[in-house]
């Protein structure tokens, strides 16, 4: 009986190894899975990451080369079609702005007191600061703004200084190409100068009387050269 | 019967140990695997992924800006042609020469010539260049010309004309004096500056 009992004892616990060996061999065959399972996740995670490392590097190459690129190219962009525009602006206002002396000098012939005769000494046309001492040079913006009109001649009197004055002024009012260029020109008569006819062309001896006479204008510019 | 059940008992006792620290070993190496590792890896990538997106939005944002700049360039090349189209009358430097030659000639042609105190000087010109070059506050450059002499004043007056309307300059008159002269009959001396406005270097323009 205690013979039999230990053969069966030493059964069971072959048996019993068993058992235990399997299970030990089962759990630990179902954790290596798992962590393959696990190995594989990482590994595709790293491949992915990789992706997108490249795909990031590739990325901000492009942004940083693109980028430094538009850098440059972007305030000279600006810089030039500013410049485009200041430039034609101000070629359209040469053309648009510029003053003409035709007219102004038509006026000077065409331009005459209705029955008085009329001579123009000397005129002078010319821009505000032309020469003027102390003044800082301007030309360029002076060539498109009014000009100044100085010049002097001799008026006959036909009747009297009154009515000779209001023939000047009446024939100042009608010089339009003048106007344009110096603004309305001004007459004024130096009565102190005035001589006898005979001291004039076109002298017949009689007893007309001519007198000195200057015409100005100095049309005021605001916002001007200073 | 008890002694038996005992000894039963305590022949599981290993094993079940065993088996237990099998289950706790056995699971504790994917889950170390899984936080040691992948964990990581994958929070790497979500914020490797961030930074993707944000590149993309900035690459979003540079072709905007891209499209503006190709904006601002199409603007500056519309506009130079529409400078170009306005300075086409103006001279070019190189031309300033043929045109002091042809302001000479109309200068003839509407019979101005030297005063009489300088008809015997050698090298006295009716139209001369001034020798000055005056500069735009925006860069358009202007050369001077001067015409001096002795003429009738309807000549000048022609002359004067004939300038301002002429098609392949446009020169302005800066100044003119003028003064009867007493040995001349009808004629009187006068002088003229002229400023000849010259085409750009369209090229150099804003840069």
């Amino acid at each position: 009986m205690y013979e039999l009992n230990l053969i069966k004892d030493k059964a069971m616990a072959r048996q019993r190894r068993r058992v235990i060996f399997l299970s030990i061999v089962c759990i630990l065959f179902l954790s290596g899975l798992t962590a393959i399972f696990v190995g594989s996740l990482y590994w595709n995670e790293t491949t992915k990451l990789d992706t997108v490392n490249k795909s990031v590097a590739a990325l901000k190459t492009q942004n940083d080369m693109l980028k430094a690129d538009l850098d440059i190219r972007e305030p000279k962009g600006v810089r030039r079609r500013n410049g485009l525009i200041e430039a034609w602006r101000e070629s359209m206002d040469v053309r648009k702005d510029r003053l003409y002396f035709g007219p102004a000098l038509h006026d000077v012939f065409d331009r005459r007191p209705f029955s008085a005769e009329f001579w123009y000494r000397e005129l002078s046309i010319s821009t505000a600061h032309q020469g003027a001492p102390g003044v800082v040079d301007n030309t360029a913006a002076e060539l498109l703004m009014p000009r100044t009109l100085d010049g002097s001649g001799y008026v006959q009197i036909e009747a009297s200084e009154i009515l000779t004055k209001r023939e000047l002024d009446s024939l100042s009012g009608r010089m339009e190409g003048m106007t344009r260029l110096t603004g309305q020109p001004q007459f004024s008569m130096e009565l102190e100068r005035e001589t006898a006819g005979s001291n004039q062309p076109n002298r017949t001896g009689d007893e007309r009387r001519y007198v000195g006479f200057r015409v100005q204008a100095a049309q005021r510019v605001f916002g001007g050269p200073q | 019967m008890a002694k038996q059940a005992k000894t039963t008992s305590s022949d599981w006792t290993a094993g079940i140990v065993a088996i237990a620290a099998a289950v706790l070993l056995g699971g504790a190496i994917p889950v170390a695997l899984y936080y040691a590792l992948y964990v990581p890896r994958v929070r790497e990538r979500e914020a490797e992924e961030v930074k993707l997106r944000t590149l993309h939005d900035d690459e979003q944002l540079l072709m905007a800006r891209r499209d503006r700049v190709k904006g601002l360039e199409d603007d500056a090349d519309a506009m130079r042609k529409r400078l170009a189209e306005v300075e086409e009358q103006f001279t070019a430097p190189t031309e300033f020469g043929d045109l002091v030659a042809h302001i000479t000639k109309l200068a003839a042609s509407n019979h101005l010539r030297l005063r009489a105190d300088q008809a015997q000087m050698v090298r006295a010109k009716v139209v001369y260049d001034g020798n000055r070059r005056i500069n735009f506050a925006k860069g358009l450059k202007a050369s001077q010309i001067l015409v001096e002499g002795q003429a009738w004043y309807h000549d000048l007056g022609r002359f004067i004309t004939e300038l301002e309307s002429l098609k392949n300059a446009v020169v302005l008159v800066e100044s003119l004096e003028m003064r009867g002269d007493q040995n001349g009959g009808y004629s009187h001396n006068f002088k003229l500056s002229l400023y000849v406005i010259e085409r750009r270097e369209l090229d150099a323009v804003g840069k």
